[in-house]
């Protein structure tokens, strides 16, 4: 049975463009494989060249990592038989043609379109391996794993990541990064517009004792476990309460998700300002910059990330940068989760220090009398009489 | 929100789209994978199969196993591993990707046959597949059930040469009934459920006696046990319901059928529930 050409691959962006060109050189041969004429095995002219055989193999080797094949010098094409009584070393590879196994072969059999029939007393002590074909049992005996592989085998890019090439990895990596950029300038919008006080208050906590708020968020990181335990078990003990541990603990998660949230988001807001000239007159103007603040902050914040998703195709470097970019979004998260922690969510405004001990300065007390002050009057010669 | 803001967000969400890979076309394989069996030795088999449809029965043929498969190239690749020293093979699928096959218009489908002449130490691994598992006639010393979201139903249709020491069941949203486990000789049952249903039917031909023990979640457990067996039930409950009808409890707490002094065969269960249901059938199929 002739099966059809494998095709070129899907013109997908996670194959990439070096699958394509494996595939579009294999055609030629492929399409040569199937054309040429059926010689017996022991005739060594090959209809393709090897070039373009291993070409095709390596096609077909990317899209199926399981498969081990063997060059394309170990190949040829059409029928072959291993005789009664003979050994034979493996690999025996054959393409477009049958391997009929009598005798034995010490290795693998692989056939390209084409089937292995393993007869009476034939003996394969490795696989048997059928690519757009079938292995018969005819009385023989296969010391390995009989496999017989059809379908779509031209997708270089398969077995998911695997097998994934550069060009798909680093558009996979920045497809991921660009949709949590977008998913976070949408909330950041939303929280502009419907807590924008509070994300300015947790911006301002931070701002003012930037060590103080990543400290607590630590803590805080430390602390979620324990106080979630907690909560549940404050709960059982009450008996009635556990029928509400279910409800809690989903409140609990999205309480600190929604903390780390605001957090993040007042760390970007901050980063974005140092970008962006904030008008203090005009509220559009205002609105307007702190806008820009979040956004700004954001891109800020990801740059990391794209540019880990940028070596996506490099495994050190890809490592390297996915660190880093781990580290900044800890602390961002960290310091952000301290900030709207301390300020209780952007609810409480905190006073700077300074500002405190201002405040409680003597010499703004300035203490004034129950009877009042009398207003100092300037001496003047007409009122002030002469005594003399 | 300025022009240039919206510019901005404009142009993320369209390089957002720009680099997001496009749906991906699927490319659907078949698989056949066969190994002739050379010795009678014990062998430890374990299935992984994510999505899609299932069937596994004993091998008609001089095979340690047959397995075919179909499955998208893309999201998974096929798992057929064999280990002659140790005497392990693990087969089915394994996914790259968390989409679920039973939403695709086509479906992946693992066919396995599994050798009936060799003991086998059996350990399946499913997540949302459907299927149906004729497990009857192979020669099962112990077997394993994950399911996480599977509907699934097990079958022992005959009896296994073979001691079933030990049936594990750990069922989290499944859907698991299981016929006809009298047939398996199985010694004890141990299943863990979470929010899912398990039936568990001990009929078939119950040579021994047989211990079960089972944690119920928020899941629902039913045992039905052939009315010619002795049935010895401890339950530890909280907010759960659990059917006693037809059982007398005893000085030892337990709960106890008429014919347990009489009956040859024991059943003894042993639950421990939290807002889940259990209920005793005696009514083996």
């Amino acid at each position: 049975m002739r099966h059809s050409l494998p095709r070129a691959p899907v013109s997908t962006r996670t194959a990439g463009a070096a699958s394509r060109r494996i595939a579009i050189l294999a055609l030629p041969a492929l399409v040569a494989l199937v054309a040429s004429p059926r010689a017996d095995a022991q005739q060594s002219a090959a209809p393709v060249s090897l070039e373009a055989l291993t070409t095709a193999l390596a096609a077909v080797r990317a899209s199926n990592p399981g498969v081990t094949l063997p060059a394309a010098a170990a190949f040829s094409f059409g029928d072959a038989t291993v005789a009664t009584h003979t050994v034979r070393p493996g690999p025996v590879a054959v393409a477009n043609g049958a391997v009929h196994v009598r005798g034995t072969v010490d290795g693998d059999v692989v056939a390209y379109d084409g089937e292995i029939l393993v007869h009476e007393g034939g003996d394969i002590r490795g696989d048997a391996i059928a690519i757009q074909g079938k292995v018969t049992f005819d009385g023989g005996r296969v010391g390995g794993e009989a496999r017989s592989l059809s379908g779509d085998l031209t997708t270089a890019a398969a077995a998911g990541g695997r097998a994934r090439t550069a060009t798909g990895a680093v558009a996979s990596e920045l497809a991921l990064a660009g949709g949590w950029i977008a998913v976070l300038m949408i909330v950041g919008i939303g929280v502009l517009v419907f807590a924008s006080s509070n994300l300015g208050a947790v911006a301002e906590t931070v701002e003012r004792d930037f060590v103080r708020a990543l400290l607590a968020g630590i803590a805080a990181q430390l602390a979620l476990l324990p106080v979630l335990v907690l909560l549940v078990v404050g709960l059982a003990l009450t008996l009635l309460g556990i029928l509400l541990i279910p409800f809690a603990v989903v409140a609990y998660v999205l309480a600190a998700a929604g903390l780390v949230t605001l957090g993040y988001l007042a760390i970007a807001n901050l980063t974005g300002r140092a970008f962006v000239r904030a008008s203090n007159t005009d509220e559009t103007a205002r609105r307007t910059a702190a806008l820009m603040g979040v956004v700004l902050g954001l891109i800020v914040l990801m740059v990391p990330w794209f540019i880990a998703a940028g070596l996506a195709w490099s495994s050190a470097g890809g490592l390297v940068a996915r660190t880093v970019a781990i580290a900044v979004t800890w602390v961002a998260c960290s310091a952000g989760l301290g900030g709207a922690l301390i300020s209780r969510g952007g609810v409480r405004r905190s006073v700077a220090p300074t500002a405190q001990r201002a405040m409680a300065a003597a010499s703004w007390q300035t203490p004034t009398p129950v009877a009042g002050v009398t207003a100092a009057r300037r001496p003047t010669p007409l009122a002030t009489p002469v005594r003399k | 929100m300025t022009a240039r803001a919206l510019l901005l967000v404009a142009a993320t969400a369209a390089a957002t789209v720009a680099v997001a890979p496009p749906a991906r076309a699927q490319h659907w394989r078949t698989l056949s994978s066969s190994r002739q069996l050379r010795d009678s030795g014990a062998v430890t088999v374990r299935i992984e199969y994510g999505a899609g449809s299932i069937a596994v029965r004993p091998a008609a043929s001089a095979l340690l196993y047959q397995m075919s498969l179909k499955y998208d190239g893309d999201r998974s690749e096929p798992l057929t591993s064999y280990d002659s020293a140790r005497h392990t093979l693990a087969l089915g699928i394994r996914s790259h990707s968390a989409t679920s096959g039973r939403n695709d218009k086509e479906a992946g489908a693992l066919t396995a046959e599994l050798s009936a002449r060799v003991p086998m130490d059996l350990s399946l691994e499913l997540g949302a597949v459907q299927g149906d598992l004729q497990l009857g006639g192979l020669r099962l010393s112990n077997l394993a059930l994950k399911g996480g979201a599977a509907e699934l139903t097990l079958r022992f249709d005959q009896r296994n040469p073979d001691r079933l020491h030990t049936l594990s069941l750990d069922v989290g949203a499944a859907d698991v009934k299981i016929v006809r486990a009298g047939n398996s000789g199985v010694d004890r049952v141990s299943a863990n459920i979470g929010v899912g249903k398990l039936d568990l039917d001990l009929g078939g031909d119950v040579t021994r006696d047989v211990d079960v023990s089972a944690n119920v979640a928020l899941g629902v457990f039913t045992l039905r046990v052939p009315p010619e067996a002795g049935v010895r039930l401890e339950t530890t409950t909280f907010l759960a319901s659990v059917d006693k009808a037809g059982l007398v409890k005893r000085e030892d707490g337990a709960w106890y059928t008429a014919n347990f002094d009489s009956a040859s065969r024991h059943v003894r269960v042993r639950v421990n529930t939290v807002l889940g249901g259990f209920t005793l059938a005696r009514d083996s199929r």
